[in-house]
């Protein structure tokens, strides 16, 4: 891949130019992680190499509840300036190729005291090239919003940058989809949360050839409270990395993360989970769960926790299970007269559910039950 | 309705059936006790098909078909029911939800016509009000806390609304207070007759004072050593595993 040359065709808002500049200088002097960069050592990006892509636009489908303003980003640079300052010095390499080539991004507005009824449903499809969408969520003060983004891709890469901005006393609830199975999705989520705000956040990835995930939540104000859940189904050979990062900055916040993944075929799959306790954020609460159902014997996880704690009044607790499905349970199954196939469904589909039951709303989570029901039977047929 | 001859089975290098015959007719209940490690719980999970268990020998002919050639769930949807002795948690799947399936899973096998969510409560009312069983444990996840009584009872509620031909009751009584072990064992009582046969697998006498034997079996080191009537449970509570086998050898 020529980088380069691709960058050098960039265009977009002139208002955004300097950064479009800043950062693709910036990316090319860094380049792509090498399996010898930390928190790359076991996905790898060589997919880039091998071949040229073209920048393509991504399709974006925007259905918008009353009470939410959706603006493309060329006509609100203004506006989009606070999540925009410091993108060119970030350290990711995929977040910064996305600002050196940013245009396709949505502003996305909740004003104080507004609650948003109803999902607002981003539905965003990529079929060849190199797709880059960008958007920037603001949500006021005392304010409701669930935001849906979901991704449909078919091969080519999608690298979507989400920045979410939660103001005081504000819930959020984001929901990040992914169906795929050939192509490549490296998205970075990054959360900035004030005082007595609630953020709860789901992962679900349904494949792909590989899919990274990048998240970052910054606890900003006291009080504030973030829930981080994922899942993760991979099959043949696909790869999904989940790296998440949680910045208690200040005391009193609370972070709940659980991750399952469930892995047939030779998939593989990492999780990384980091929780950074800044000097002064005592009383610091959070907790950290990832576990494994590995369908195969040739499916695997790498799974690290990475406590870094730098107060002395805090609460932190990480757990991870990698394990098969229970024997004595499918069994048990059987010997009430369930067939072999419909016994496993049952044990995987009752695994992932402990996942897809935490989101609030009715219609996302029949759907995303659906989502894993229809996703089981070929994981679990390759896997017999 | 049930013929087990010669029968030999263990794990890996371990024999822990060493030649076992029973015969079991329709109307029946059959007790077999032993001591600990004599492989009573073997037996009850052979006859239901447990994998981990190797058959090296011998026959276990069910109404006719060889039953060893049967996975687990053809078992079950021919009529065979193991209570297990500590009956499994599975998060996330809700008692009803799990029981609906199976029965409507051997509905499907055996030709009829599968219940939906209404029938099916229809069709436990009685069958939970038999158990004593609160509607707020059926939405519960299978087993997952319950507490030793309710899982025993939820054993035998699963019994009640699959009616199997042969039940095997894998130490139904252990962990079980007085009051429990009676709502348990009128539960088991009022679901013979005279086309179903029961196999009670007991360490104690105490379950059989409830649920009365026509047959007992003693079991020792994977051998039957010795079979009577209910008299020989009386005896054998009085006199003790060791002289009762001394006795036989």
């Amino acid at each position: 891949m020529d980088w380069e040359a691709l960058l050098a065709t960039a265009d977009g808002p002139p208002g955004l130019a300097a950064l479009r500049k800043a950062a693709g200088a910036r990316f090319l002097e860094r380049g792509l992680p090498s399996p010898r960069d930390d928190g790359w050592r076991y996905t790898d990006t060589r997919f880039f190499a091998k071949q040229e892509l073209e920048l393509m636009r991504p399709a974006i489908e925007i259905d918008a509840p009353v009470g939410v303003r959706v603006r493309p980003l060329g006509e609100a640079v203004d506006a989009a300036q606070p999540f925009l300052a410091d993108e060119a010095e970030q350290g990711h390499p995929f977040r910064l190729l996305n600002s050196a080539l940013l245009r396709d991004g949505l502003l996305i507005e909740v004003a104080d005291g507004v609650t948003v009824e109803g999902p607002l449903h981003l539905t965003i499809t990529t079929d060849r090239g190199i797709a880059l969408p960008r958007l920037l969520v603001a949500v006021g003060e005392n304010a409701r919003l669930t935001l849906v983004e979901r991704y449909r891709a078919g091969a080519g890469a999608c690298l979507p940058v989400t920045q979410l901005a939660v103001g005081a006393g504000s819930r959020v609830e984001h929901l990040r989809v992914h169906y795929g199975r050939d192509d490549v999705h490296i998205g970075c989520v990054d959360v900035r949360q004030q005082r007595d705000s609630l953020v709860t956040s789901h992962i679900l990835t349904f494949g792909g050839r590989l899919v990274r995930n990048d998240l970052t939540f910054h606890l900003l104000g006291s009080g504030a409270e973030a829930r981080l859940n994922g899942l993760y189904l991979a099959d043949s050979e696909q790869h999904v990395d989940n790296h998440t990062t949680v910045e208690h900055a200040v005391p009193h916040c609370d972070s709940r993360e659980t991750y399952r993944g469930i892995l047939g075929g030779k998939a593989s799959a990492v999780f990384n989970g980091r929780v950074h306790v800044h000097p002064n954020a005592q009383r610091t609460d959070a907790q950290q769960s990832n576990q494994n159902l590995l369908l195969t014997d040739d499916a695997i996880i790498h799974t690290k926790p990475e406590l870094e704690i730098y107060a002395d009044d805090v609460k932190c607790t990480h757990g991870a299970t990698v394990g098969q499905l229970d024997r004595e349970a499918l069994f048990y199954l059987r010997s009430r007269g369930l067939a072999h196939d419909e016994a496993r469904r049952m044990l995987v589909d009752s695994f992932a559910a402990e996942i897809v039951r935490r989101i609030s709303d009715e219609r996302l989570r029949d759907e995303l039950t659906q989502a894993v029901v229809a996703r089981l039977p070929g994981m679990l047929a390759e896997a017999a | 309705m049930l013929e087990i001859r010669g029968l030999k089975a263990g794990v890996k290098d371990k024999t822990i059936l060493k030649g076992i015959d029973l015969t079991v007719n329709a109307g029946e209940v059959h007790a077999i006790m032993g001591p600990n490690g004599s492989g009573k719980s073997t037996l009850a999970q052979v006859i239901a098909g447990r994998e981990q268990f190797e058959v090296s020998a011998g026959s276990v002919t069910y109404d006719g078909q060889d039953l060893l050639e049967l996975a687990p769930e053809e078992r079950a949807c021919a009529g065979i029911f193991l209570a297990f002795q500590y009956p499994i948690e599975i998060p996330g799947v809700s008692n009803t939800y799990f029981l609906r399936s199976a029965l409507n899973s051997q509905r499907r096998a055996r030709g009829e016509q599968e219940l939906d969510a209404f029938e099916f409560l229809d069709f436990i009312q009685d069958r939970m009000a038999l158990l004593n069983l609160h509607e707020e444990l059926l939405n519960r996840p299978v087993n997952e806390g319950f507490s030793g009584g309710e899982k025993k009872r939820n054993e035998i509620f699963q019994m009640a609304v699959l009616e199997p031909k042969l039940a095997v009751l894998d130490e139904t009584d252990s962990g079980l207070d007085i009051d429990a072990l009676r709502v348990v064992a009128s539960g088991i009582n009022s679901l013979r007759r005279d086309d179903n046969a029961t196999i009670v697998v007991t360490h104690y006498q105490r379950l059989l004072n409830y649920v009365v034997p026509d047959f007992v079996h003693i079991l020792v080191d994977g051998r039957i050593v010795r079979s009577g009537d209910r008299q020989l449970a009386l005896d054998l509570e009085e006199q003790g595993y060791d002289r009762i086998a001394a006795r036989a050898a």
